[in-house]
Protein backbone atom coordinates (compact mmCIF):
# COMPACT_ATOMS: atom_id res chain seq x y z
CA UNK A 1 0.00 0.00 0.00
CA UNK A 2 2.81 2.28 0.89
CA UNK A 3 4.10 1.82 -2.55
CA UNK A 4 1.06 2.71 -3.69
CA UNK A 5 0.92 5.93 -2.36
CA UNK A 6 4.15 6.87 -3.20
CA UNK A 7 3.24 5.95 -7.05
CA UNK A 8 0.35 8.45 -6.51
CA UNK A 9 2.08 11.10 -4.90
CA UNK A 10 4.67 10.22 -7.45
CA UNK A 11 2.27 10.74 -10.57
CA UNK A 12 0.50 13.48 -8.95
CA UNK A 13 3.97 14.76 -7.89
CA UNK A 14 3.14 18.29 -10.44
CA UNK A 15 0.60 19.49 -8.07
CA UNK A 16 0.93 17.86 -4.85
CA UNK A 17 4.77 17.58 -4.12
CA UNK A 18 5.47 21.91 -4.21
CA UNK A 19 4.90 22.56 -0.31
CA UNK A 20 1.64 21.07 0.17
CA UNK A 21 0.21 22.02 3.48
CA UNK A 22 -0.38 18.77 6.18
CA UNK A 23 -4.12 17.84 6.48
CA UNK A 24 -6.13 16.77 9.54
CA UNK A 25 -8.59 14.52 10.13
CA UNK A 26 -10.71 16.32 12.82
CA UNK A 27 -13.72 15.41 15.33
CA UNK A 28 -15.28 17.09 18.21
CA UNK A 29 -12.87 17.48 21.83
CA UNK A 30 -15.32 14.76 23.34
CA UNK A 31 -15.00 12.16 20.77
CA UNK A 32 -11.84 10.56 22.50
CA UNK A 33 -11.80 7.09 20.52
CA UNK A 34 -8.29 6.24 18.20
CA UNK A 35 -9.22 5.54 14.80
CA UNK A 36 -6.99 4.04 12.38
CA UNK A 37 -5.93 4.46 9.03
CA UNK A 38 -8.47 1.93 7.90
CA UNK A 39 -11.48 3.44 9.73
CA UNK A 40 -10.70 6.95 8.24
CA UNK A 41 -9.86 5.08 4.61
CA UNK A 42 -13.87 3.51 5.19
CA UNK A 43 -15.43 6.37 6.77
CA UNK A 44 -14.70 8.58 4.25
CA UNK A 45 -15.12 5.99 1.54
CA UNK A 46 -18.69 5.04 3.10
CA UNK A 47 -17.88 2.11 3.90
CA UNK A 48 -18.12 2.30 7.64
CA UNK A 49 -20.90 3.88 8.78
CA UNK A 50 -19.53 4.37 13.18
CA UNK A 51 -17.07 5.27 15.00
CA UNK A 52 -15.40 2.11 16.69
CA UNK A 53 -17.33 2.66 19.59
CA UNK A 54 -20.49 1.78 17.26
CA UNK A 55 -22.17 5.72 17.18
CA UNK A 56 -23.34 6.61 14.37
CA UNK A 57 -20.65 9.20 12.48
CA UNK A 58 -21.65 12.09 10.21
CA UNK A 59 -18.90 12.18 7.64
CA UNK A 60 -18.27 15.98 6.13
CA UNK A 61 -15.73 16.71 3.40
CA UNK A 62 -14.46 20.11 1.24
CA UNK A 63 -15.63 21.62 -1.54
CA UNK A 64 -14.73 19.79 -5.07
CA UNK A 65 -11.22 21.31 -5.91
CA UNK A 66 -9.85 22.16 -2.49
CA UNK A 67 -6.24 21.80 -2.69
CA UNK A 68 -6.15 19.89 1.24
CA UNK A 69 -8.77 17.49 -0.14
CA UNK A 70 -6.52 16.57 -2.94
CA UNK A 71 -3.80 16.03 -0.45
CA UNK A 72 -6.25 13.71 1.79
CA UNK A 73 -7.90 11.95 -1.54
CA UNK A 74 -4.27 10.96 -2.60
CA UNK A 75 -2.68 10.34 0.96
CA UNK A 76 -5.40 9.17 3.05
CA UNK A 77 -7.38 6.99 0.49
CA UNK A 78 -5.04 6.47 -2.18
CA UNK A 79 -7.06 7.91 -4.83
CA UNK A 80 -7.10 10.91 -7.05
CA UNK A 81 -9.59 13.11 -7.23
CA UNK A 82 -10.96 11.88 -10.45
CA UNK A 83 -10.85 8.26 -9.45
CA UNK A 84 -12.59 9.26 -6.07
CA UNK A 85 -15.29 11.00 -8.21
CA UNK A 86 -15.67 8.07 -10.78
CA UNK A 87 -15.70 5.71 -7.05
CA UNK A 88 -19.21 8.29 -5.74
CA UNK A 89 -20.55 7.91 -9.07
CA UNK A 90 -20.65 4.25 -9.08
CA UNK A 91 -22.37 4.10 -5.33
CA UNK A 92 -24.19 7.03 -5.85
CA UNK A 93 -26.07 6.09 -8.96
CA UNK A 94 -26.37 2.12 -7.71
CA UNK A 95 -28.27 3.43 -4.88
CA UNK A 96 -25.41 2.03 -2.41
CA UNK A 97 -24.74 5.47 -0.40
CA UNK A 98 -23.87 9.27 -0.47
CA UNK A 99 -20.57 10.80 -0.95
CA UNK A 100 -20.04 13.38 2.38
CA UNK A 101 -21.63 16.36 2.67
CA UNK A 102 -19.47 19.41 1.28
CA UNK A 103 -18.74 22.25 3.68
CA UNK A 104 -15.82 24.99 3.56
CA UNK A 105 -13.20 24.98 6.18
CA UNK A 106 -14.95 27.66 8.90
CA UNK A 107 -17.82 25.78 8.87
CA UNK A 108 -15.89 22.50 9.10
CA UNK A 109 -14.52 23.46 11.73
CA UNK A 110 -17.70 25.31 13.37
CA UNK A 111 -19.59 21.94 12.52
CA UNK A 112 -16.65 19.78 14.23
CA UNK A 113 -16.55 21.76 17.01
CA UNK A 114 -20.45 21.60 17.73
CA UNK A 115 -21.04 18.36 17.07
CA UNK A 116 -19.92 15.45 18.64
CA UNK A 117 -21.10 13.09 15.85
CA UNK A 118 -18.82 14.86 13.42
CA UNK A 119 -15.65 13.75 11.58
CA UNK A 120 -13.80 16.30 8.87
CA UNK A 121 -11.06 17.55 7.12
CA UNK A 122 -8.94 20.66 7.72
CA UNK A 123 -5.75 22.25 6.53
CA UNK A 124 -3.54 21.31 9.25
CA UNK A 125 -2.47 24.92 10.18
CA UNK A 126 -6.05 26.17 10.87
CA UNK A 127 -6.81 23.43 13.35
CA UNK A 128 -8.50 25.19 16.54
CA UNK A 129 -11.27 23.40 19.24
CA UNK A 130 -11.38 20.35 18.20
CA UNK A 131 -9.79 17.04 18.20
CA UNK A 132 -7.05 15.90 15.46
CA UNK A 133 -6.81 12.18 15.42
CA UNK A 134 -4.94 11.87 12.37
CA UNK A 135 -2.45 14.03 9.63
CA UNK A 136 -1.95 13.25 6.05
CA UNK B 1 -45.21 -1.70 -9.37
CA UNK B 2 -43.01 1.04 -9.88
CA UNK B 3 -45.50 3.67 -11.08
CA UNK B 4 -46.70 3.40 -7.61
CA UNK B 5 -43.37 3.99 -6.01
CA UNK B 6 -43.16 6.71 -8.61
CA UNK B 7 -46.51 8.29 -7.38
CA UNK B 8 -45.55 7.70 -3.82
CA UNK B 9 -42.59 9.80 -4.31
CA UNK B 10 -43.63 12.60 -5.95
CA UNK B 11 -46.06 12.71 -3.16
CA UNK B 12 -43.21 12.75 -0.71
CA UNK B 13 -41.02 14.93 -3.06
CA UNK B 14 -43.50 17.73 -3.31
CA UNK B 15 -44.02 17.59 0.11
CA UNK B 16 -40.12 18.13 0.78
CA UNK B 17 -39.51 20.86 -1.97
CA UNK B 18 -38.84 23.29 -0.03
CA UNK B 19 -36.02 21.48 2.18
CA UNK B 20 -32.63 20.91 2.16
CA UNK B 21 -33.82 16.87 2.14
CA UNK B 22 -34.21 16.94 -2.05
CA UNK B 23 -31.20 15.86 -4.05
CA UNK B 24 -30.24 16.02 -7.73
CA UNK B 25 -27.64 14.47 -9.30
CA UNK B 26 -27.10 13.05 -12.84
CA UNK B 27 -24.54 11.53 -15.75
CA UNK B 28 -24.42 11.15 -19.33
CA UNK B 29 -22.10 10.32 -22.27
CA UNK B 30 -22.01 12.01 -25.61
CA UNK B 31 -20.35 8.90 -28.00
CA UNK B 32 -19.69 8.53 -31.68
CA UNK B 33 -18.82 5.88 -33.59
CA UNK B 34 -17.59 4.62 -37.02
CA UNK B 35 -17.13 0.63 -38.58
CA UNK B 36 -14.06 0.89 -39.75
CA UNK B 37 -13.40 -2.84 -41.14
CA UNK B 38 -14.86 -6.13 -40.83
CA UNK B 39 -17.22 -8.28 -42.82
CA UNK B 40 -20.73 -7.76 -44.43
CA UNK B 41 -23.20 -9.83 -41.70
CA UNK B 42 -26.72 -11.03 -43.00
CA UNK B 43 -28.20 -7.75 -42.65
CA UNK B 44 -26.07 -7.12 -45.64
CA UNK B 45 -23.88 -4.00 -43.85
CA UNK B 46 -20.90 -4.22 -41.19
CA UNK B 47 -22.30 -3.84 -38.04
CA UNK B 48 -20.49 -3.64 -35.02
CA UNK B 49 -23.34 -4.51 -32.24
CA UNK B 50 -22.61 -2.36 -28.68
CA UNK B 51 -25.58 -2.45 -26.89
CA UNK B 52 -27.30 -5.73 -27.31
CA UNK B 53 -30.86 -5.18 -25.41
CA UNK B 54 -31.19 -1.20 -26.48
CA UNK B 55 -30.47 -2.38 -30.22
CA UNK B 56 -27.76 0.25 -30.09
CA UNK B 57 -25.37 -1.19 -33.56
CA UNK B 58 -23.09 1.36 -35.42
CA UNK B 59 -22.52 0.71 -39.20
CA UNK B 60 -19.92 2.71 -41.55
CA UNK B 61 -21.45 5.80 -41.22
CA UNK B 62 -20.78 8.14 -38.22
CA UNK B 63 -23.11 7.78 -35.64
CA UNK B 64 -23.95 9.89 -32.50
CA UNK B 65 -27.22 8.63 -31.63
CA UNK B 66 -26.87 4.90 -30.39
CA UNK B 67 -25.02 5.21 -27.18
CA UNK B 68 -25.47 8.88 -26.07
CA UNK B 69 -27.70 9.18 -23.22
CA UNK B 70 -28.39 11.12 -20.16
CA UNK B 71 -29.70 10.28 -16.71
CA UNK B 72 -31.35 12.73 -13.36
CA UNK B 73 -31.83 10.93 -10.11
CA UNK B 74 -33.62 12.61 -7.80
CA UNK B 75 -33.32 11.21 -4.08
CA UNK B 76 -35.61 12.53 -1.27
CA UNK B 77 -34.84 11.91 2.18
CA UNK B 78 -38.29 10.96 3.01
CA UNK B 79 -38.27 10.67 6.98
CA UNK B 80 -35.58 9.28 9.05
CA UNK B 81 -33.88 6.33 7.33
CA UNK B 82 -36.03 5.96 4.77
CA UNK B 83 -35.00 7.43 1.24
CA UNK B 84 -37.03 7.50 -2.30
CA UNK B 85 -34.68 7.47 -5.37
CA UNK B 86 -35.60 7.98 -9.21
CA UNK B 87 -33.77 7.73 -11.97
CA UNK B 88 -34.64 9.03 -15.81
CA UNK B 89 -32.95 7.55 -18.27
CA UNK B 90 -33.54 8.98 -21.61
CA UNK B 91 -31.06 7.65 -24.83
CA UNK B 92 -30.80 8.24 -28.14
CA UNK B 93 -31.44 4.61 -28.92
CA UNK B 94 -34.25 4.92 -27.66
CA UNK B 95 -35.42 8.08 -29.33
CA UNK B 96 -34.77 9.97 -26.46
CA UNK B 97 -38.02 8.92 -24.59
CA UNK B 98 -36.71 8.70 -21.13
CA UNK B 99 -37.31 5.53 -19.21
CA UNK B 100 -37.44 4.91 -15.11
CA UNK B 101 -34.82 3.13 -14.98
CA UNK B 102 -34.57 3.35 -10.88
CA UNK B 103 -37.79 3.77 -8.48
CA UNK B 104 -37.31 2.47 -5.44
CA UNK B 105 -37.33 3.11 -1.60
CA UNK B 106 -34.95 2.08 0.57
CA UNK B 107 -35.08 1.95 4.47
CA UNK B 108 -31.87 1.42 6.26
CA UNK B 109 -32.38 -1.29 9.04
CA UNK B 110 -30.06 -1.13 12.01
CA UNK B 111 -26.56 0.67 11.51
CA UNK B 112 -25.01 -2.01 8.21
CA UNK B 113 -28.55 -2.89 6.63
CA UNK B 114 -30.53 -2.05 3.93
CA UNK B 115 -34.18 -2.81 2.65
CA UNK B 116 -34.62 -1.72 -1.05
CA UNK B 117 -38.23 -2.07 -2.27
CA UNK B 118 -38.81 -1.30 -5.92
CA UNK B 119 -37.56 -0.82 -9.46
CA UNK B 120 -33.48 -1.36 -9.67
CA UNK B 121 -30.91 -2.74 -11.80
CA UNK B 122 -30.28 -6.44 -11.92
CA UNK B 123 -26.79 -7.13 -10.26
CA UNK B 124 -26.06 -9.30 -12.58
CA UNK B 125 -22.45 -8.90 -14.30
CA UNK B 126 -19.78 -6.97 -12.23
CA UNK B 127 -20.49 -3.61 -13.94
CA UNK B 128 -24.83 -4.75 -14.28
CA UNK B 129 -25.57 -2.13 -11.86
CA UNK B 130 -23.34 1.00 -13.08
CA UNK B 131 -23.19 -0.18 -16.97
CA UNK B 132 -24.42 2.82 -18.30
CA UNK B 133 -22.46 5.41 -15.73
CA UNK B 134 -19.99 5.62 -18.20
CA UNK B 135 -18.01 7.79 -15.63
CA UNK B 136 -17.64 5.48 -13.44
CA UNK B 137 -15.02 3.07 -14.99
CA UNK B 138 -12.59 2.83 -17.31
CA UNK B 139 -13.80 2.04 -21.03
CA UNK B 140 -15.81 3.71 -23.29
CA UNK B 141 -18.49 0.51 -22.80
CA UNK B 142 -18.23 -2.48 -20.71
CA UNK B 143 -18.10 -5.53 -23.18
CA UNK B 144 -20.59 -5.65 -25.79
CA UNK B 145 -20.67 -9.30 -26.08
CA UNK B 146 -21.14 -10.18 -22.96
CA UNK B 147 -23.39 -7.60 -21.53
CA UNK B 148 -26.30 -8.53 -23.79
CA UNK B 149 -29.37 -9.24 -21.50
CA UNK B 150 -32.79 -7.84 -22.64
CA UNK B 151 -33.89 -7.91 -19.31
CA UNK B 152 -31.27 -5.29 -17.45
CA UNK B 153 -33.77 -3.81 -14.39
CA UNK B 154 -36.38 -6.10 -12.07
CA UNK B 155 -39.23 -4.84 -9.90
CA UNK B 156 -38.82 -5.97 -6.67
CA UNK B 157 -37.02 -6.32 -3.49
CA UNK B 158 -33.54 -6.42 -2.26
CA UNK B 159 -31.84 -7.13 1.16
CA UNK B 160 -28.27 -6.12 1.83
CA UNK B 161 -26.22 -5.89 4.80
CA UNK B 162 -22.49 -5.00 5.49
CA UNK B 163 -19.82 -6.21 8.26
CA UNK B 164 -15.96 -6.14 8.42
CA UNK B 165 -14.04 -8.67 8.98
CA UNK B 166 -10.19 -7.33 9.61
CA UNK B 167 -9.09 -5.38 6.48
CA UNK B 168 -12.21 -6.98 4.38
CA UNK B 169 -15.62 -5.02 4.12
CA UNK B 170 -18.49 -7.63 3.41
CA UNK B 171 -21.68 -7.13 2.04
CA UNK B 172 -23.92 -10.34 1.61
CA UNK B 173 -27.53 -9.54 -0.62
CA UNK B 174 -30.57 -11.42 -1.35
CA UNK B 175 -32.94 -10.38 -3.87
CA UNK B 176 -36.23 -11.32 -5.24
CA UNK B 177 -38.84 -9.78 -8.16
CA UNK B 178 -39.39 -9.88 -11.70
CA UNK B 179 -39.37 -7.96 -14.85
CA UNK B 180 -41.29 -7.92 -18.75
CA UNK B 181 -39.96 -6.09 -21.74
CA UNK B 182 -42.39 -5.65 -24.20
CA UNK B 183 -41.70 -4.58 -27.71
CA UNK B 184 -38.03 -5.41 -27.78
CA UNK B 185 -36.90 -5.19 -30.93
CA UNK B 186 -33.65 -6.98 -30.61
CA UNK B 187 -35.51 -10.39 -31.32
CA UNK B 188 -36.42 -9.05 -34.80
CA UNK B 189 -32.75 -8.17 -35.09
CA UNK B 190 -31.70 -11.39 -34.57
CA UNK B 191 -34.85 -13.61 -36.49
CA UNK B 192 -34.10 -11.01 -39.70
CA UNK B 193 -29.88 -12.27 -39.36
CA UNK B 194 -30.72 -16.02 -39.08
CA UNK B 195 -31.64 -17.02 -35.83
CA UNK B 196 -34.76 -18.25 -34.84
CA UNK B 197 -37.23 -18.43 -31.49
CA UNK B 198 -41.07 -18.96 -32.66
CA UNK B 199 -42.78 -22.18 -32.61
CA UNK B 200 -44.58 -22.97 -36.00
CA UNK B 201 -48.25 -22.41 -34.70
CA UNK B 202 -48.89 -19.12 -36.74
CA UNK B 203 -46.06 -17.08 -38.82
CA UNK B 204 -44.10 -14.52 -36.80
CA UNK B 205 -44.96 -11.10 -37.75
CA UNK B 206 -41.61 -9.06 -38.44
CA UNK B 207 -42.12 -6.37 -35.27
CA UNK B 208 -40.95 -7.07 -32.12
CA UNK B 209 -41.40 -8.97 -29.10
CA UNK B 210 -41.99 -9.86 -25.03
CA UNK B 211 -39.85 -11.25 -22.77
CA UNK B 212 -40.72 -12.05 -18.64
CA UNK B 213 -38.34 -12.59 -16.42
CA UNK B 214 -40.38 -14.09 -13.57
CA UNK B 215 -39.72 -15.81 -10.21
CA UNK B 216 -36.34 -13.69 -10.48
CA UNK B 217 -34.45 -15.15 -6.72
CA UNK B 218 -30.32 -14.86 -6.31
CA UNK B 219 -27.93 -13.71 -3.96
CA UNK B 220 -24.96 -11.49 -4.25
CA UNK B 221 -21.19 -11.52 -2.03
CA UNK B 222 -19.51 -8.13 -2.24
CA UNK B 223 -15.82 -8.16 -0.60
CA UNK B 224 -13.58 -5.81 -0.70
CA UNK B 225 -10.44 -4.54 0.83
CA UNK B 226 -7.34 -1.95 -0.06
CA UNK B 227 -6.39 -3.01 -3.05
CA UNK B 228 -8.88 -6.24 -3.95
CA UNK B 229 -12.83 -5.57 -4.72
CA UNK B 230 -14.70 -8.55 -5.70
CA UNK B 231 -18.15 -9.98 -6.26
CA UNK B 232 -20.21 -13.37 -6.31
CA UNK B 233 -23.71 -13.40 -8.03
CA UNK B 234 -25.92 -16.05 -8.71
CA UNK B 235 -29.81 -15.75 -9.71
CA UNK B 236 -32.34 -17.98 -10.98
CA UNK B 237 -35.29 -16.70 -12.76
CA UNK B 238 -38.04 -17.99 -15.37
CA UNK B 239 -37.60 -16.80 -19.07
CA UNK B 240 -40.63 -16.09 -21.61
CA UNK B 241 -40.45 -14.63 -24.87
CA UNK B 242 -43.80 -14.19 -26.67
CA UNK B 243 -44.51 -12.70 -30.20
CA UNK B 244 -46.97 -11.57 -31.75
CA UNK B 245 -48.15 -14.17 -35.22
CA UNK B 246 -50.91 -14.47 -37.69
CA UNK B 247 -53.37 -17.52 -39.07
CA UNK B 248 -53.82 -18.02 -42.60
CA UNK B 249 -57.38 -18.99 -43.39
CA UNK B 250 -57.61 -21.14 -46.57
CA UNK B 251 -60.98 -21.08 -47.70
CA UNK B 252 -62.43 -23.40 -50.13
CA UNK B 253 -66.04 -21.54 -51.17
CA UNK B 254 -67.43 -23.72 -53.62
CA UNK B 255 -65.98 -27.26 -52.67
CA UNK B 256 -64.09 -28.20 -55.75
CA UNK B 257 -60.73 -28.79 -53.50
CA UNK B 258 -59.42 -25.72 -54.92
CA UNK B 259 -57.91 -22.86 -52.42
CA UNK B 260 -60.67 -19.75 -53.19
CA UNK B 261 -59.22 -17.18 -51.21
CA UNK B 262 -56.92 -16.89 -48.08
CA UNK B 263 -57.39 -15.11 -44.91
CA UNK B 264 -54.71 -13.78 -42.49
CA UNK B 265 -56.39 -13.96 -38.91
CA UNK B 266 -54.03 -11.78 -36.94
CA UNK B 267 -56.62 -10.86 -33.76
CA UNK B 268 -58.91 -12.81 -31.53
CA UNK B 269 -62.59 -11.93 -31.86
CA UNK B 270 -61.58 -9.64 -28.67
CA UNK B 271 -59.46 -8.02 -30.20
CA UNK B 272 -56.46 -8.71 -28.73
CA UNK B 273 -53.48 -9.70 -31.04
CA UNK B 274 -52.35 -13.47 -31.54
CA UNK B 275 -49.47 -14.61 -30.03
CA UNK B 276 -47.02 -17.06 -29.94
CA UNK B 277 -47.60 -19.95 -27.90
CA UNK B 278 -44.79 -21.58 -25.17
CA UNK B 279 -42.18 -24.40 -26.71
CA UNK B 280 -38.92 -25.37 -24.95
CA UNK B 281 -37.05 -22.74 -26.75
CA UNK B 282 -39.18 -19.53 -25.51
CA UNK B 283 -39.97 -21.16 -21.91
CA UNK B 284 -37.59 -22.54 -19.90
CA UNK B 285 -35.16 -21.55 -16.60
CA UNK B 286 -32.52 -19.44 -16.56
CA UNK B 287 -29.53 -19.65 -14.37
CA UNK B 288 -26.95 -17.23 -13.76
CA UNK B 289 -23.52 -17.82 -11.78
CA UNK B 290 -21.00 -14.97 -11.90
CA UNK B 291 -17.81 -13.60 -10.52
CA UNK B 292 -15.69 -10.82 -11.38
CA UNK B 293 -13.69 -8.49 -9.64
CA UNK B 294 -10.96 -5.42 -9.99
CA UNK B 295 -6.74 -5.60 -8.21
CA UNK B 296 -5.29 -2.48 -7.25
CA UNK B 297 -1.59 -2.79 -8.30
CA UNK B 298 0.86 -0.17 -7.91
CA UNK B 299 0.82 1.03 -11.77
CA UNK B 300 -2.05 -0.84 -13.34
CA UNK B 301 -5.75 -2.15 -12.03
CA UNK B 302 -7.01 -5.48 -13.22
CA UNK B 303 -10.29 -6.29 -13.93
CA UNK B 304 -12.10 -9.36 -14.77
CA UNK B 305 -15.47 -11.00 -14.78
CA UNK B 306 -16.46 -14.44 -15.28
CA UNK B 307 -20.19 -16.01 -15.76
CA UNK B 308 -21.67 -19.29 -17.11
CA UNK B 309 -25.56 -18.86 -17.98
CA UNK B 310 -27.65 -22.19 -17.91
CA UNK B 311 -30.98 -21.70 -20.06
CA UNK B 312 -33.32 -25.04 -19.02
CA UNK B 313 -34.19 -24.68 -22.90
CA UNK B 314 -34.61 -27.27 -25.77
CA UNK B 315 -31.19 -27.07 -26.20
CA UNK B 316 -29.70 -26.98 -23.01
CA UNK B 317 -28.23 -23.67 -24.25
CA UNK B 318 -25.19 -22.57 -22.09
CA UNK B 319 -23.25 -19.28 -21.92
CA UNK B 320 -19.38 -19.41 -20.84
CA UNK B 321 -18.59 -15.76 -21.11
CA UNK B 322 -15.19 -13.99 -19.62
CA UNK B 323 -13.43 -10.69 -20.00
CA UNK B 324 -10.15 -9.20 -18.47
CA UNK B 325 -9.13 -5.75 -18.62
CA UNK B 326 -6.20 -3.61 -17.58
CA UNK B 327 -5.67 -0.21 -17.00
CA UNK B 328 -3.04 1.88 -16.62
CA UNK B 329 -3.27 3.52 -13.09
CA UNK B 330 -2.47 7.32 -13.73
CA UNK B 331 -4.60 10.14 -12.55
CA UNK B 332 -5.23 12.08 -15.71
CA UNK B 333 -4.30 9.56 -18.75
CA UNK B 334 -5.48 6.09 -18.52
CA UNK B 335 -4.70 3.97 -21.38
CA UNK B 336 -6.56 0.45 -20.70
CA UNK B 337 -6.77 -2.83 -22.86
CA UNK B 338 -9.40 -5.73 -22.98
CA UNK B 339 -10.14 -8.94 -24.04
CA UNK B 340 -14.14 -10.64 -23.74
CA UNK B 341 -15.18 -13.79 -25.62
CA UNK B 342 -18.59 -15.40 -25.42
CA UNK B 343 -19.75 -19.12 -26.53
CA UNK B 344 -22.88 -20.74 -27.01
CA UNK B 345 -22.70 -24.17 -26.22
CA UNK B 346 -25.36 -26.53 -27.08
CA UNK B 347 -26.17 -29.09 -24.64
CA UNK B 348 -29.11 -31.37 -25.84
CA UNK B 349 -30.33 -32.32 -29.26
CA UNK B 350 -33.36 -30.15 -30.51
CA UNK B 351 -35.31 -31.56 -33.20
CA UNK B 352 -32.08 -33.02 -35.38
CA UNK B 353 -30.35 -29.88 -34.77
CA UNK B 354 -27.58 -31.76 -33.01
CA UNK B 355 -25.17 -30.53 -30.25
CA UNK B 356 -21.44 -28.58 -29.74
CA UNK B 357 -20.83 -25.04 -29.65
CA UNK B 358 -23.05 -22.65 -31.78
CA UNK B 359 -21.92 -19.45 -30.94
CA UNK B 360 -18.02 -17.73 -30.40
CA UNK B 361 -17.13 -14.25 -30.51
CA UNK B 362 -14.38 -12.50 -29.07
CA UNK B 363 -13.63 -8.24 -29.02
CA UNK B 364 -10.52 -7.07 -28.28
CA UNK B 365 -10.43 -3.71 -26.87
CA UNK B 366 -7.71 -0.89 -26.76
CA UNK B 367 -8.83 2.31 -25.55
CA UNK B 368 -7.25 5.76 -23.44
CA UNK B 369 -9.24 7.61 -21.09
CA UNK B 370 -8.00 11.34 -20.20
CA UNK B 371 -9.83 12.27 -17.02
CA UNK B 372 -10.68 16.60 -17.77
CA UNK B 373 -11.20 17.70 -14.14
CA UNK B 374 -13.11 15.42 -11.98
CA UNK B 375 -16.20 15.24 -13.38
CA UNK B 376 -15.67 14.28 -17.29
CA UNK B 377 -13.54 12.30 -18.88
CA UNK B 378 -13.20 11.72 -22.74
CA UNK B 379 -12.51 8.75 -24.43
CA UNK B 380 -11.03 6.72 -27.38
CA UNK B 381 -11.82 2.97 -27.63
CA UNK B 382 -11.02 0.77 -30.78
CA UNK B 383 -12.47 -2.75 -30.84
CA UNK B 384 -11.96 -5.65 -32.59
CA UNK B 385 -14.99 -8.22 -32.95
CA UNK B 386 -13.84 -11.59 -34.09
CA UNK B 387 -16.50 -13.77 -35.02
CA UNK B 388 -15.49 -17.56 -34.02
CA UNK B 389 -18.46 -18.82 -35.07
CA UNK B 390 -18.01 -20.15 -38.49
CA UNK B 391 -14.96 -22.08 -37.59
CA UNK B 392 -17.03 -23.57 -35.02
CA UNK B 393 -17.21 -27.67 -35.38
CA UNK B 394 -20.26 -28.39 -36.96
CA UNK B 395 -22.44 -25.18 -37.52
CA UNK B 396 -22.49 -21.75 -38.22
CA UNK B 397 -25.70 -20.20 -35.92
CA UNK B 398 -23.66 -16.99 -36.14
CA UNK B 399 -25.71 -13.89 -37.11
CA UNK B 400 -22.87 -11.45 -36.63
CA UNK B 401 -19.42 -11.19 -38.22
CA UNK B 402 -16.26 -9.54 -38.04
CA UNK B 403 -16.40 -5.71 -37.02
CA UNK B 404 -13.82 -2.84 -35.87
CA UNK B 405 -15.26 0.00 -34.41
CA UNK B 406 -13.62 3.05 -33.82
CA UNK B 407 -15.57 5.48 -31.30
CA UNK B 408 -14.95 8.61 -29.44
CA UNK B 409 -16.98 10.03 -26.31
CA UNK B 410 -17.40 12.15 -23.18
CA UNK B 411 -19.11 10.67 -19.88
CA UNK B 412 -19.90 13.46 -17.04
CA UNK B 413 -21.63 13.32 -13.71
CA UNK B 414 -23.12 16.44 -12.16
Amino acid sequence: MRKLLCMTMYLGGVIIAPAYAEVAVIVHPSNQQNLSDTDIKNLFSGKQKSFPDGNAAIVLSLPEGDSNLTVFNSKALGKSDSQMKAYWSKVMFTGKGTPPKEVSQDEMLKLVAENPSTIGIVDAGKVSGVRVVGKY
Amino acid sequence: MFRYLWLIALVFCTELLAEDRFHFSGYGSLVGGKVIGGEVDPSGEKEFQVDFYDYAFYTEELDFEQESMVALQMRADVMDRLTATIQLVAKGADGWSPDIDWAYLSYQVGQDGTLMAGRRMLPMYYFSEYMEVGYAYPWLRPPANLYWWEITQFNGLTYAHSFYLGDWTLTPSVFGGRETQRDIKSHDFWRNRGGYYFPEAGTYIAGTADVTWSKILGANLAMSNDWIDLRASYFRTHYNTTADVFFTDELDINNDGVVDQRIERRFKPDGTPFVSGDWPLTDFDLDFYGLGGSFTFEHVIVLFDYNYVVYDDGYGSEFPTFYVSMVYNHETWQPYIGLSTAKLELTKDWQGFGVGDAEEHQIMTLGLRYNLGSSAAIKLEYNDFQDKGDRSPWFDFSYHNDAKLLSLGIDFVF
